[in-house]
């Protein structure tokens, strides 16, 4: 069929002006709503093109300070702060870092007294030129920035780089192991804000000059980390040895439209930049440094921080009938010159098991907790500390009612609560008592239920309690973790301990858990439960064999009575008849105790810890000669401490 | 069939329309392909740069796990190669080479070369407090040269590390260097 057009006329077929018109005013309102869209299009478009560049820009602002802190400390070695919260002269700030390296390894001892302008003996070796920048440090670590004013061979002239009255801040003399390094130093800060508060991001690299890294910025933040991932103050920065990671944060606005500030950050890790090598040898063992004897019984030491004294627990010769007392001594009196201090009598106690002093914030400070041995009804004593501070005959023993959640206790400690927990064999429970503010425990709580014998309590470094636990002759360590609240969480097993757990204590100077076990082959051991053990990484370390020691000594001397501790009178001595051993403690001073009830004895033993004083810093580099030769390594060596 | 009633003359007009539409929508469009391709390469180059930086430390920690056990056992001025756990879609070369051994002295020094092997290395004293300490310590080091990289169009990531083997057979890392 024919098409047929309303509007045609005279038989011309096409469009009239009204179909034309309409046509036209339809395409026009559709391009309006086009051009509508892309006018929403494009303001989009550059708002996301803006915030685009200006990540970008950020993002590899970001990545400049990532970059430059992973070179941070190159060639210095310890000692001199690499990681600087301030620019020099000004106060510390979150917003500004300076970041120190050595990259060309250029370092020398200095061969005599630094006086500015003056030129002081250099290693000719290290190569330092006139204008260059160099840092001076010394076995007290810090840093100061000086100027190569001259140099000449062997010898050159510094003065110093920051403006200051009287020359150098410090005083830098080869007693006290001073040295000069070479020193790259690169600044980041902030420039003042513009009228939109929007502020530039500037890059200062000294001696090459500075320039603008991202613009748009509205804040920069530098957080200072140690190793729990815990703020250090900036004020510590430069000083601590702690500081493991730096966290950067930026916040900034993307173009000129921007209705909400964006923000990016990174936490970046410092890496090792020098070793030490420690010239102290290491296998000497154990040294036995006092005898106690006799000791009736004994059932272990005790001294709280910051007394000079210490106290060993001993029950009479019939537990169960005699008295039990404390034995009091000096802890830095020198072998052989043991003497009878002096002795308290607890004329109330009976068959004592534990100890512990109460926890030094509260009330309780200075008071000496003793649980007494039951077959059913055990008992808790509080031996308060006289006017003076300290435990003497003047001081007041109280003991309270007796229940049977100490009898037979393994241990006692005070957790993070200070409330006092109790480890009862009996019952396979831990106990809980909580004190009043008379200094007097109330009712016993059962926190916990166990399967197997919990043995000896004590409190570690990181706030938990760590007690031990026997199945028959297997051993093992048990850890009751403290939450937010101070409340105790169920005990959870650590690991395994090579034989049957006999005694637990923390060493104050490591802070490690030692642990006292019988092996399979009866032998006792002494063991390290270092960290990587409490982090089921690493096996316990034994530090000590009693049979081994025993026949080390022997090997020695032909015969006992020989020994230099073989006192006259002390059976036990002489013939080193010393066939087991019943606990194991620290004094404050981290010296170790370990007693023999049958034997009548307690023997103090000073362990070998580093002095720290023989350790030599070593640090080295990289040094690129060019296409096609093989790179080389430069070295420096200083004494980290000065002997 | 239906018979079109169209003017002769406005024929292939929709076809003139549509391409006067792409003369004018396509430089926009090919202005933001190629903004968003480059800001695309940007991206992609910073994350393989972080990947070939993470693959070199990588390497790096498998060279020092390597020569604290048995995996590598050079005597002075000797080197190898070793192919490190492959990464997917990232190559690396890693070389370790053992230079000269020093030795250093109570006092700090550090002797190299033929001062370094004529000392007693078995040499103590005795402190005050009688402690053991050694006057000389002897110190292997060692050099490992890592290149980590992506692909050809993005420069490799080179990292040293210096490494020292202390008499007791720990190993500690004396510097690193990286270059980009």
């Amino acid at each position: 069929m024919a098409a047929r057009s309303w509007f045609a006329r005279g038989g011309a077929r096409g469009f009239s002006l009204l179909e034309v018109l309409l046509a036209l005013a339809i395409t026009l309102v559709v391009m309006a709503l086009v051009a509508q869209t892309m006018s929403h299009v494009a303001r989009i478009y550059e708002t996301q093109s803006d915030l685009a560049v200006s990540s970008a820009a950020i993002a590899l602002a970001l990545d400049d300070i990532t970059y430059e802190l992973s070179l941070v400390g190159q060639g210095l070695g310890e000692g001199p702060a690499a990681v600087v919260p301030r620019r020099p002269g000004s106060a510390v700030a979150s917003d500004t870092l300076t970041l120190r390296s050595n990259p060309d390894v250029r370092a020398s001892a200095l061969g005599s007294e630094l006086e500015e302008g003056e030129d002081v003996v250099v290693d000719p070796s290290a190569g330092f030129e006139k204008g260059a920048k160099v840092l001076l440090t010394d076995s007290a670590g810090g840093g100061e920035a000086a100027l190569v004013v001259r140099a000449e061979g062997a010898s050159i002239a510094l003065s110093p780089l920051e403006e200051n009255e009287g020359g150098f801040r410090g005083s830098f003399s080869p007693s006290r192991g001073a040295r000069v390094l070479g020193l790259r130093e690169v600044r980041y800060f902030l420039d003042e804000p513009r009228a939109d508060g929007r502020r530039d991001l500037v890059k200062e690299v000294v001696g090459v000059g500075s320039r603008v890294l991202t613009r748009d910025v509205l804040s920069l933040g530098f957080e200072y980390l140690d190793d729990e991932n815990e703020p250090i103050s900036l004020s510590k920065v430069e000083s601590t040895p702690e500081l493991r990671s730096v966290r950067v944060s930026l916040r900034f606005l993307p173009g000129d439209d921007a209705l909400f500030a964006k923000g990016l950050s990174t936490t970046v890790a410092l890496e090792p930049r020098s070793g030490s090598i420690d010239f102290e040898r290491r296998d000497l063992g154990f040294r036995l440094s006092r005898v106690f004897f006799p000791i009736d019984n004994p059932a272990g030491v005790a001294s709280r921080i910051g007394s000079r004294f210490a106290l060993i627990l001993a029950s009479g010769k019939v537990p169960s009938q005699d008295r039990a007392y404390l034995y009091t001594f000096e802890m830095e009196k020198r072998f052989l010159s043991a003497s009878v201090d002096d002795v308290i009598f607890l004329e109330d106690v009976r068959a004592p098991v534990a100890l512990t002093f109460g926890p030094e914030s509260g009330p309780l400070a200075g008071s000496l907790f003793v649980a007494a041995w039951g077959l059913r009804i055990g008992h808790l004593s509080r031996i308060a500390p006289d006017p003076t501070g300290g435990l003497s005959r003047e001081s007041t023993v109280t003991t309270f009612e007796g229940t049977d959640a100490i009898a037979q206790a393994g241990g006692i400690a005070f957790g993070a609560d200070d409330a006092l927990y109790v480890a009862s064999q009996e019952k396979g429970a831990i106990f809980r008592f909580r004190f009043g503010s008379q200094g007097k425990p109330g009712n016993p709580e059962r926190l916990f239920r166990l399967t197997g014998t919990p043995g000896a309590l004590v409190e570690g470094t990181d706030g938990h309690l760590y007690f031990l636990m026997n199945h028959g002759e297997r051993g093992s360590l048990w850890k009751m973790a403290f939450d937010e609240t101070l409340s105790p969480q169920d005990p959870v097993r650590v690991g395994v301990l090579p034989g049957l757990a006999i005694s637990l204590a923390r060493d104050p100077v490591s802070g490690d858990l030692f642990a006292l076990v019988r092996d399979p082959t009866a032998d006792f051991v002494v063991l390290e439960l270092g960290r990587g053990f409490l982090k089921s990484v690493a096996d316990p370390r034994p530090l000590f064999s009693l049979r081994e020691w025993r026949d080390g000594l022997l090997d020695v001397k032909t015969d006992p009575r020989d020994l230099p501790f073989a006192i006259q009178g002390v059976p036990a001595l002489p013939s080193l008849e010393i066939e087991e051993l019943d606990f194991l403690s620290f004094d404050s001073f981290g010296s170790l105790y370990m007693g023999c009830r049958k034997a009548s004895l307690v023997l103090k033993f000073e362990l070998d810890r580093p002095s720290g004083r023989y350790v030599i810093g070593l640090a080295a580099g990289v040094v690129e000669r060019g296409e096609g030769l093989s790179p080389s390594i430069r070295m420096h060596a200083w004494k980290k401490s000065i002997f | 069939m239906e018979k079109k009633h169209l003017l002769s003359r406005e024929e292939g007009a929709a076809l003139v329309t549509v391409l006067v539409a792409i003369i004018v929508l396509l430089p926009p469009t090919v202005i933001l392909a190629a903004l968003a391709l480059r800001w695309q390469r940007q991206s992609i180059d910073f994350r393989d740069r972080i990947a070939q930086e993470l693959a070199a430390e990588g390497v790096l920690e498998e060279a020092r796990a390597r020569l604290s056990g048995s995996g590598i056992d050079l005597a002075p001025n000797e080197g190898t190669t070793f192919v490190p756990r492959s990464i997917e879609g990232l190559d690396s070369d890693v070389r370790v080479s053992r230079t000269e051994d020093v030795v250093l002295s109570l006092d700090g020094r550090l002797l190299e070369g033929l001062a370094a092997t004529s000392v007693d290395l078995e040499q103590t004293g005795i402190d005050a407090e009688g402690r053991v300490v050694f006057q000389f310590r002897k110190v292997e080091v060692y050099l490992v040269e890592i290149d980590a990289s992506r692909r050809a169009s993005l420069p490799p990531v080179k990292l040293y590390g210096v490494l020292a083997k202390l008499p007791d057979g720990s190993l500690q890392t004396l510097g690193l260097t990286r270059r980009r």
